[in-house]
């Protein structure tokens, strides 16, 4: 947690006094909550994406988000640390730490990365700080710390929560997503936040494809696998991940298919070389294969510069007015910020991210376009629908291995929803993994319906694979090595 | 640090305050247990907020167990605990 509100006692007696008077507003009506600290709050708090660049900077409205769960009735308790700028800064890095808010730890393991960006909404949930937390990806930034803690994570479609108010990346991908200790509490949020905005207009894209009362009414039994179709995109993705992860995931699709779903095995995206690094995590893939043209960092660092200037438009008490002042503030205060390499632990590459940025002027020109295309088409319905379409047998859903982080880009890349399952921890770092659902566009009917199943399968099985059989063992707990181990 | 300190003293002593029977003595022994034990989350107002779903949580509201004041009260105190580690 990187600040408290002062306001969040006052909040809380407010929505006493309304329940005393009979009113309850929803169900997270009183409900302590934090959002990271990318996510604006018209308050007497920070919003800074973690920087000292951004201290004191005054914003001009709550985030669309934090408006809708004032109106919810939820009590803002305050902001969850991050890695800063939600890792666009720099392309090495130690995960979860900004200059404001320091190393974030996970209570699993405190020497290693923590999962990120979103690190603290992740930690303060895993660890009872709070019940639920927002957080923001744009490649993987809810998905991985969710996993990393053992919580459920929820990145819904592009499109069905406003970025308006919050610090961005990448207009492309960005996408406000929920933590819970369960699907359930992951679904509340997400029915609290989502909907249309006039600020964002890609929220009118949800149009006609979300349910009237929320998503909180597919919450499903162990029965609803009797009639579920899911892929597995195996060479896709699952051959890259490890023996003992395969092993538990392996035993929880069985458990899977014995409560009555059809699991369809190799059904594979079929652009799977081209999308999918053979390395591990790779935003600029397609430049590491000579292809800038079919890379989403190509778009993704061009819009960072004309989106963060668009947000800072609207920002007072600030100097920071572009993307330029970001960077030359890191050189001033390289001590703090780590604006060179080499100096500051934390940011062993400087701002190398920012600069990419920076270089890139914003340009959109047919190198952009290209590259936008590419990965829209190769990750949509030439990707995920098309493994999805199983060759005429169409399927509900992907269960996906998220610790693979390929699998998590291919989605965010789509801009994809994805709903994460805790699962199991590994033995070399006590670190947790989790199974993962996937699915098509505004599919997050379907993905609440079939999460919440599996994790009623798990939990009612009292199988092993379920959050309350791996609490967090407080391992190293000691050390405060910087920068954390990748 | 400073404004920390304003809340706890409001809590104690302002009209927010938390019942008085619901602030526990405070301990003076504590174990040489493992961290991942004492890490362990205290009761709120005697009642288990541990892994506790929104579900569970609003059932004590509406059951005036807790209060939305209490309930924030004791995260703040896991807030307390844990920060120094967590972050």
């Amino acid at each position: 947690m990187l600040e408290i509100n002062p306001d969040a006692m006052d909040i809380a007696a407010s929505m006493d006094q309304e329940r005393s008077q009979g009113t309850v507003r929803s169900n997270l009506h009183g409900i302590p909550y934090l959002v990271k600290d990318n996510i604006a709050s018209k308050d007497r708090m920070q919003t800074t994406a973690g920087s000292w660049a951004l201290q004191g900077s005054i914003v001009p409205r709550d985030a669309h988000v934090v408006q809708k769960l004032r109106d919810a009735g939820a009590v803002l308790m305050g902001k969850a640390t991050l890695s800063e700028w939600a890792d666009m800064r720099s392309n090495n890095y130690s995960e979860g730490y900004s200059a404001r808010g320091g190393q974030a730890r996970s209570a699993y393991n405190f020497t290693v990365n923590p999962g990120g960006s979103s690190s603290g909404s992740a930690i303060s949930v895993a660890n009872n700080v709070v019940p639920f937390s927002l957080g923001t990806e744009t490649d993987g930034s809810v998905i991985n710390p969710a996993m990393r803690n053992a919580i459920v994570g929820f990145k819904p479609t592009v499109g069905l929560t406003s970025r308006a108010g919050v610090i961005p990346e990448s207009e492309h991908q960005d996408t406000i997503g929920t933590f819970g200790k369960t699907v359930t509490d992951a679904v509340y949020a997400l029915d609290a936040i989502y909907g249309v905005d006039e600020r964002d207009n890609y929220t009118s894209a949800q149009t006609g494809k979300t349910p009237d009362k929320g998503y909180a009414q597919y919450l499903s039994k162990a029965e609803a696998l009797k009639d579920a179709k899911f892929g597995i995109p195996w060479e896709s993705f699952w051959k890259y991940a490890d023996q003992e992860q395969l092993d538990v995931l392996n035993a929880m699709i069985e458990m899977i298919k014995e409560a009555g779903a059809t699991v369809v095995n190799g059904t594979e995206l079929p652009h799977a070389d081209q999308i999918v690094s053979p390395d591990g995590w790779n935003w600029d893939y397609g430049s590491t294969r000579g292809y800038p043209n079919e890379s989403s960092y190509t778009y993704i660092k061009s819009d960072f510069y004309n989106n963060i200037a668009t947000y800072l438009s609207e920002v007072s008490n600030t100097a920071m007015k572009s993307l330029e002042d970001i960077v030359q503030y890191n050189i001033d205060n390289v001590g703090t910020e780590g604006g060179t390499p080499g100096i500051h632990p934390a940011f062993g590459s400087g701002q190398d991210g920012l600069l990419a940025s920076l270089e890139s002027k914003g340009v959109q020109n047919e190198t952009y376009w290209q590259a936008l295309s590419f990965c829209q088409r190769t990750t949509r319905e030439e990707g995920i629908d098309a493994a999805l379409a199983n060759g005429g047998d169409q399927l509900h859903a992907l269960l996906i291995p998220p610790d693979i982080a390929q699998s998590v880009q291919v989605a965010a890349q789509a801009g994809y929803p994805i709903i994460t399952v805790p699962a199991s921890v590994h033995s070399f770092s006590n670190m947790p993994f989790s199974l993962a659902v996937l699915g098509t566009a505004f599919s997050e009917a379907v993905l609440v319906k079939y999460a919440s199943a599996i994790e009623d399968l798990m939990v009612t099985s009292d199988s092993d694979f379920q959050r309350s059989k791996t609490p967090p063992t407080w391992s190293g707990y000691l050390e405060r090595n910087l920068p954390v181990e990748f | 640090m400073m404004f920390l300190t304003s809340v706890v003293a409001t809590l104690v002593a302002g009209a927010l305050a938390a019942p008085e029977d619901s602030i526990p003595s405070p301990s003076t022994s504590y174990s040489n247990a493992s961290a991942a034990a004492w890490y362990a989350m205290p009761l709120c107002k005697g009642f288990s907020i541990e892994d506790a779903t929104i579900d569970e949580l609003q059932q004590y509201m509406a059951n005036s167990n807790l209060s939305s004041v209490q309930l924030l009260y004791c995260y703040m105190q896991r807030y307390y605990q844990t920060n120094q580690y967590i972050k």
